[in-house]
């Protein structure tokens, strides 16, 4: 369960992330957003919900409006596990190259 | 008049082997096997069908025919000769053999004798894994093949990683899917990789449905150059045309074509207008950029529907021409994507149909005001998967590989 404060900390960073993004503030009711950030924190936690909302401004939805966040968390968490899955992947296989060039087996 | 003949002059005539090896038609030949052979070994050796003449020289006894029709008409014929002449074989054989042995016996035998020949009546192809004879005879071909083109049956792509992990090299009738994010790199990449093949002797062409013929080729020409020119100049025409000129003789001096085919974007391309080109052009290795901009053979209107037959159809090419088709791809973008990283197969709307008809699946990513590209393999049937960084300077065309992480102290990157 998250604490009061919690979601304020995340919307607000949300809002920060959106005045780097668009350079004005985005409308928002945070009394009434509020009860939506507390399900996503729920749901994932604190610090997996703050990489998430950062990791949606990374994403191309246009706008990147709080609400299709909150209807979408899910997916965005999904896609960014596998992508962290597939960097470490990635990070093997470009050793596995290297001993495969260097070591000059087949 | 002998239709081994004609088919080996009709071949020289159309300068089609790809009808032939194709088909697997070794069998086939019996009186011009030794000739059929030699023009096999010319064509990998040379990568051109020779003039009849120089099949002339080496055969004296060989004498060709004046031919006017399709390479595929006379080897329809030559196929219905040899099968005429294995079916009366077989039941002539069968009649005696009633005389001593068991109906039963002859009838398995018959059927087994006929469902060898049934390989010559349709497009699909078997082998019996027990058929050891017929293995040795392949892995034969394929290291005669290997010898004549420099250790791989296949194009090598001049990428040590590459190489090392797809050691068959782009072979014929393979599938590559290039797959990567808008503006990352994969057109680069391809072309480099035509360059490469072109380097080794090889006649390359790229459709481009994207790219005018003049921009490709000034990419091109970029890269050939290794840092002579800069991709900027060629673009503002700010070039010396004597130092152009003489460096264009020298480097295409005695050399293959180099195809480039574009629609200018207008009308539709589709696996029929390719196969035209392939069929004019005669190309070893053929690029399709990019898969989304061709349309299918059935006209299809859904997105996915279009894509998944475009991919089965570019395969057909790959097979039936029996080259190597390279089919550019952009990831599929959406609302979730943040396109900072290589794509990942389930990244593609059509991630079946590539998981399906592709030999190799490669992503190709150039990150954003930096000189790298990342290459990874997502599918990589004929080796090992790979990722290697390639230190790009695109405008002076100059490329090094990299087997570290360069981005390994930047968290914005990892």
């Amino acid at each position: 369960m998250a604490n009061e404060k919690q979601p304020y900390i995340l919307i607000s960073l949300y809002e920060t992330l959106y005045k780097e993004r668009y350079s004005k503030a985005p409308r928002i009711n945070k009394f009434r957003e509020k009860w939506a950030m507390q399900d996503v924190i729920d749901s994932v936690g604190f610090d997996r919900a703050k990489d998430l909302l950062i990791y949606y401004f990374k994403t191309s939805k246009s706008g990147h409006p709080l609400s299709f966040f909150f209807y979408n968390f899910d997916k965005i968490d999904y896609l960014k596990s596998e992508k962290e899955k597939d960097e470490k992947h990635r990070r093997l296989l470009l050793q596995a190259t290297k001993e495969l060039v260097e070591g000059g087996s087949e | 008049m002998n239709t081994e003949a004609e088919l080996l002059s009709a071949v020289c005539k159309n300068k089609d082997i790809s009808t032939l090896l194709a088909d697997n038609v070794d069998e086939i030949f019996t009186s011009h096997k030794d000739i059929w052979d030699s023009l096999k070994s010319y064509y990998y050796k040379f990568k051109a069908v020779p003039e009849v003449g120089i099949l002339m020289e080496r055969f004296k006894d060989f004498e060709p025919v004046e031919t006017k029709a399709e390479t595929g008409y006379y080897l329809d014929k030559l196929k219905n000769e040899y099968l005429t002449g294995r079916l009366k074989n077989i039941i002539i054989q069968s009649g005696s053999a009633l005389k001593e042995d068991a109906a039963t016996r002859v009838l398995g035998d018959l059927q087994s004798k006929l469902s060898q020949l049934s390989k010559f009546t349709n497009h699909v192809r078997d082998v019996d894994v027990t058929d050891i004879e017929l293995a040795e005879k392949h892995f034969l071909a394929v290291k005669e093949r290997s010898s004549i083109m420099g250790g791989a049956p296949g194009i090598l792509t001049g990428f040590d990683a590459i190489d090392k992990a797809y050691p068959t090299g782009m072979a014929p009738g393979h599938l590559i899917v290039a797959i990567g994010w808008p503006g990352r790199g994969k057109t680069w990449f391809t072309s480099y990789l035509a360059c490469k093949a072109w380097e080794q002797g090889f006649k390359p062409m790229i459709v481009s449905l994207e790219m005018s013929p003049e921009n490709m080729r000034d990419r091109i020409y970029t890269m050939m150059g290794s840092g002579l020119f800069r991709a900027s100049d060629f673009a503002r025409g700010d070039v010396d045309v004597d130092t152009f000129k003489s460096w264009g003789q020298k480097r295409f001096e005695k050399k293959n074509g180099f195809i480039l085919v574009s629609n200018e974007g207008m009308g539709e391309v589709n696996s029929n207008t390719i196969q035209g080109k392939i069929d004019q052009h005669k190309p070893d290795l053929v690029i399709l950029d990019y898969h989304q901009l061709f349309s299918d053979n059935k006209r299809s209107t859904g997105a996915t529907e279009r894509n998944m037959n475009v991919s089965r159809e570019f395969k057909m090419l790959a097979m039936t021409n029996n080259i190597p088709v390279i089919d550019i791809t952009a990831a599929t973008m959406d609302d979730i994507t943040d396109q900072d990283a290589p794509p990942m197969l389930s990244q593609v709307a059509w991630s079946k149909a590539i998981e399906y008809d592709a030999d190799m699946a490669i992503a190709i990513h150039k990150y954003t005001d930096t000189n790298m590209i990342e290459v990874v393999s997502r599918k990589n049937r004929h080796g090992q998967d790979f990722n290697v960084f390639l230190d790009w300077d695109i405008n002076r065309g100059i490329i090094k590989e990299i087997y570290e992480n360069p981005f390994a102290n930047d968290a914005s990157k990892n």
